[in-house]
């Protein structure tokens, strides 16, 4: 689903929330009354708190001025902890998120502040969701008006009835080099907007053309519409500009490029 | 007069009868006696000499009240009862010095010696009185004694003159000892039953009477005094002065002995199966044993007990309270516990008398431990009762080789014998043991999320905080076990036991691996800064964009890859980066380069832009589409790496061949 609204202007940052969630246990059976004995010395004892369902965030952001995206990834931790053998039963309610989900800050005597007003633009759907060890769920939103860099961050949102909440992710700087910030925002819009992405590109490879990001997304744009031979062109002049000498190589572009060379 | 003379025939004088009657259960008396002899010579009006000589005895006092004899009035009614008491153990020390100046030659005598020894009372009595008519109590009141106690000490005599010279010294046993002889309470007489004489089971009122009348009173050390016991204790003191030829010679006598029964009983093991919990509690249950018919006030004493830090390694705060503690709600009512400033210890005590007792302990650590004792006050007097396994005292846990680990998670996990602070997990096998946490700490445990786990002294456990939230891919064809961690799971550095203490191997990191790096957009993965174990590695980035676009495989492959950057596996092998044949630049695969050995291994490089063969020459090549989901084991080649060198279509086969780091399970370090 497309909403052009939100990226009508020269592409908002997006806000990536990330929001992985865990399934808490409940607390073992057999506990006893301690209010009775000695003061409980010095030690602060139980102060997990309690939620179904645990939750990370990752911020994505674009060029100054751009908003931001939050993707709020959620997962069942005890699954993949092997505590558990039967995932959680998920349900979202798009309405509910709507009505629900909150920014917040962190202050810094560690206390929550209300954020800005974010909108969701992708929930999961088809509820409730039987949660298995590799299930990531996720919920995008998008933030236009972003908190200072360095700011401590986290979502918490209606799930199942509950409420969850992210764990704490610290704003990101946003990009200075002119070319710096069309990467950045071509990021963002290759995660959900490949048409735009083809623009922001262009003007990458126009504005730095010795810079590999700028082919590299323009093949991701030319592949997305088709364009088998145009994205080959594209990653293979990445590919000459691609930095040598670092511990890993660019196995992605290999990857695209062999895909598309081995596809009929 | 020596003590022996205490063997009063007096008792011949009663019409005894040869019944003996054993107390239900041993009853002592037990205390201390402190008597000094002093023998001033200036006051013995002796015209040859000055000086004092001194001795003094320190008696440990054990008795025992061994018979109980009926006394009766002439209607046959028993009145009252002489309670005997026999030694049971007693012990003494002493010192005896002094020095004695003549007058008239230059010449002095002087004392010395040191001894110690058992058994000094030679016959003793308590009486019970037990009719309000006694016709005994105008000499006999309820509670009186009488004791009579003796111990020789042998000494040294030496002759000196005043310039130094021994002029004869005589060794102990050629001149008489040094006595401790007192009798206290005998204003009435010391009548004895001494052991060997048969025992009476009853005397008759007017018999003891006519005894009573025989007075030891001329004796010149008696007690002058008639004793009775205060508070249900003999305590008192006495002096005496001889007379005669023994003037000059004072006995002082201080003693404080107190009755003790022979109260005893037992404190339960704790439960075998139970190890400490956060919040969870065990009872433990103390009692008299049932034989002896009395009931009394238990007290409970918990002591040595842990103070970690928070409840687990990796929660809880830093608070460092006592991790055992008496719960709130008791079996049976209670006093409030005491915690004795300073001290590891906690007590508390049951409100009402009774055989038995149970008390409920809880802890607040998951490794927590500590001891218990158990007491029980009959007659205002406390009796350490007996723990299970022999000894004053139990375990919580239980904890026979007392390294604080419970013994059932050693015996299970197969370390018992092993250092609380051993590290030796060697599962997966690799070039190091160990996870970085000791037995206590697998044992103790951490927080994962909402829940506790305790983990494996065997197994290689490896803590991830998973802020990239896609899970850990292949990563767990490693060996390793991992557990995803909460942000707050491991400190600010990462280290994931920070509220260690005890037999701790050390500080231990936990991973961070996000989608959060700033990677250029080629890039999958990168591990930051180098290569490394997790002390070692800052963070392990997934590129989350680059995986928009990649299958789960990839994604899969690409998390495991890295991860095991973080766990210091490496390639398989280089390659290099440049242009075959007039292409455009990338990475060429070498021969046992990345792209060799195991093709289903993680950490082999599936692509490359060419690859430079056996032969030595360049090759533009598309690799097959495989991503690995192992950590391979061995460095041999598989598919296009595996068979003899060939050409094919053109090209040199095997592609890589064999790996030359290779067997990446084995290269696993977690510190
Ligand atoms: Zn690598
Ligand atoms: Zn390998």
């Amino acid at each position: 689903m497309k909403r052009p609204g939100i990226y009508g202007l020269a592409l908002a940052g997006l806000l990536v929330v990330s929001v992985a969630a865990w399934w808490y246990v409940s607390r073992p059976a057999g506990r006893v009354d301690l209010g009775g004995g000695v003061e409980p010395v010095q030690q602060a004892e139980p102060a997990q708190p309690v939620e179904p369902l645990m939750a990370r965030l990752a911020i994505e952001t674009g060029a100054p001025g751009d908003e931001a995206l939050g993707i709020v990834s959620l997962f069942d931790g005890r699954l993949r902890n092997r505590i558990t053998a039967e995932g959680a039963l998920v349900s979202f309610s798009r309405s509910q998120l709507d009505a629900g989900i909150r920014v917040e800050f962190e202050r810094p005597d560690g206390a929550a502040t209300a954020g800005p007003a974010v909108s969701v633009v992708r929930a999961p759907e088809g509820t409730p969701i039987r949660m298995e060890a590799s299930t990531t769920l996720e919920v995008w939103i998008v933030m236009t008006t972003l908190p200072p860099a360095g700011q401590r961050v986290r979502v918490s949102l209606p799930v199942s009835g509950r409420s969850v909440t992210t764990d704490w992710v610290m704003m990101p700087a946003l990009p200075g080099a002119p070319a710096d910030q069309l990467a950045a925002r071509a990021r963002l819009q290759q995660m959900r907007e490949a048409d735009t992405l083809a623009a922001t590109a262009d003007a990458l490879v126009a504005l730095a053309p010795l810079d590999a990001r700028g082919y590299y997304y323009r093949g991701l744009a030319l592949e997305s519409r088709g364009d088998r031979a145009g994205a080959i062109a594209a990653y293979e002049a990445a590919l000459e500009r691609t930095p040598n000498n670092r511990r890993e190589p660019p196995s992605a572009l290999y990857r695209r490029l062999a895909g598309l060379r081995r596809a009929p | 007069m020596a003590a022996g003379l205490a063997a009063a025939t007096l008792l011949a004088l009663v019409p005894w009868r040869p019944t003996a009657q054993a107390p239900a259960r041993p009853v002592h008396w037990e205390g201390t006696i402190t008597s000094v002899v002093t023998e001033d010579f200036a006051r013995q009006q002796n015209p040859f000499a000055d000086g004092v000589w001194t001795a003094t005895f320190q008696v440990r006092a054990k008795w025992l009240e061994k018979q109980r004899i009926d006394v009766k009035d002439p209607g046959g009614r028993t009145t009252g009862q002489m309670v005997m008491l026999v030694d049971d153990g007693s012990s003494w020390t002493a010192e005896a010095s002094g020095v004695a100046v003549t007058r008239r030659r230059p010449e002095r005598l002087q004392l010395s010696g040191s001894g110690s020894g058992g058994s000094v009372l030679q016959a003793g009595w308590v009486y019970q009185s037990m009719a309000d008519d006694d016709p005994l109590q105008d000499i006999l009141p309820t509670g009186s004694y009488a004791l009579w106690t003796a111990a020789d000490l042998q000494v040294l005599h030496t002759f000196t003159a005043t310039d130094g010279t021994v002029i004869l010294q005589r060794s102990p046993g050629e001149v008489p000892p040094q006595q401790m002889i007192n009798a206290f309470g005998t204003r009435l007489p010391v009548f004895f039953w001494n052991g060997q004489t048969p025992v009476p089971a009853a005397i008759d009122t007017t018999g003891l009477r006519r005894l009573m009348a025989n007075s030891l009173a001329d004796y010149p050390y008696a007690d002058l005094e008639r004793r009775t016991l205060m508070d249900g204790r003999m305590q008192g003191s006495f002096e005496a002065r001889g007379r005669a030829s023994e003037a000059g010679v004072t006995r002082k006598v201080t003693w404080d002995l107190h009755r003790r029964l022979g109260i005893t009983g037992t404190l339960d093991a704790v439960d075998a199966a139970w190890r400490p919990r956060l919040a969870e509690e065990v009872t433990l249950r103390a009692a008299i044993d049932p034989g002896l018919g009395v009931t009394g006030r238990f007290r409970f004493t918990l002591f040595d007990v842990s103070r970690e830090k928070g409840y687990a390694l990796n929660a809880g705060g830093n608070g460092t309270g006592l991790d055992l503690r008496f719960s709130g709600a008791q079996p049976q009512p209670m006093s409030r516990p005491v915690e004795p400033p300073g001290s590891n210890s906690l007590v508390i005590e049951t409100s009402d008398a009774a055989t038995s007792a149970s008390v409920a302990i809880a802890a607040f650590d998951y490794g927590a431990s500590g001891r218990l004792k158990a007491e029980v006050m009959v007659d205002g007097e406390w009796y350490l009762l007996d723990a299970a396994g022999g000894g004053s005292s139990i375990t919580v846990p239980l904890d026979a080789n007392s390294n604080r680990i419970w013994d059932g998670w050693e015996q299970n996990a197969g370390v018992w014998g092993q250092a609380a602070s051993a590290d030796q997990d060697d599962e997966p096998a690799g070039e190091n043991r160990g996870d970085g946490f000791s037995n206590f700490e697998e044992y103790r445990g951490f927080m994962v999320g909402s829940d506790w786990v305790t983990t494996s002294p065997k197994h290689k456990e490896l803590f991830i905080y998973d802020a990239y939230a896609r899970g850990l891919g292949y990563f767990s064809a490693s060996g390793v076990l991992t557990y995803t961690i909460q942000q707050t799971q491991y400190d600010a550095s990462r280290v994931v036991n920070f509220n260690r203490g005890y037999a701790s191997a050390g500080a231990q990191k936990g991973l961070l691996l996000t989608g959060d790096c700033g990677l250029d957009e080629t890039t999958a993965g990168e591990v930051f800064p180098d290569v490394g174990t997790p002390n070692n590695v800052d963070k392990v980035c997934i590129n989350s964009a680059v995986m928009r676009t990649a299958s789960s495989d990839e994604e899969a492959n690409t998390i495991a890859h890295e991860l095991g950057h973080a766990v210091s596996v490496e390639h398989h092998g280089d390659y290099d980066e440049g242009a075959c044949n007039g292409g455009d630049d990338g990475v060429i695969a070498t021969w046992g380069g990345a792209t060799s050995g195991h093709r289903g291994c993680v950490m082999a490089y599936s692509d490359a832009a060419y690859y430079r063969g056996w032969d030595g020459r360049c090759y533009a090549w598309t690799f097959p589409a495989e991503f690995g989901d192992q950590f391979c084991t061995s460095k041999a080649g598989t598919s296009i790496n595996s068979g003899a060198r060939r050409m094919e279509d053109g090209h040199p086969m095997p592609v890589s061949g064999s790996s030359t780091a290779g067997n990446c399970q084995h290269q696993v370090r977690l510190k």
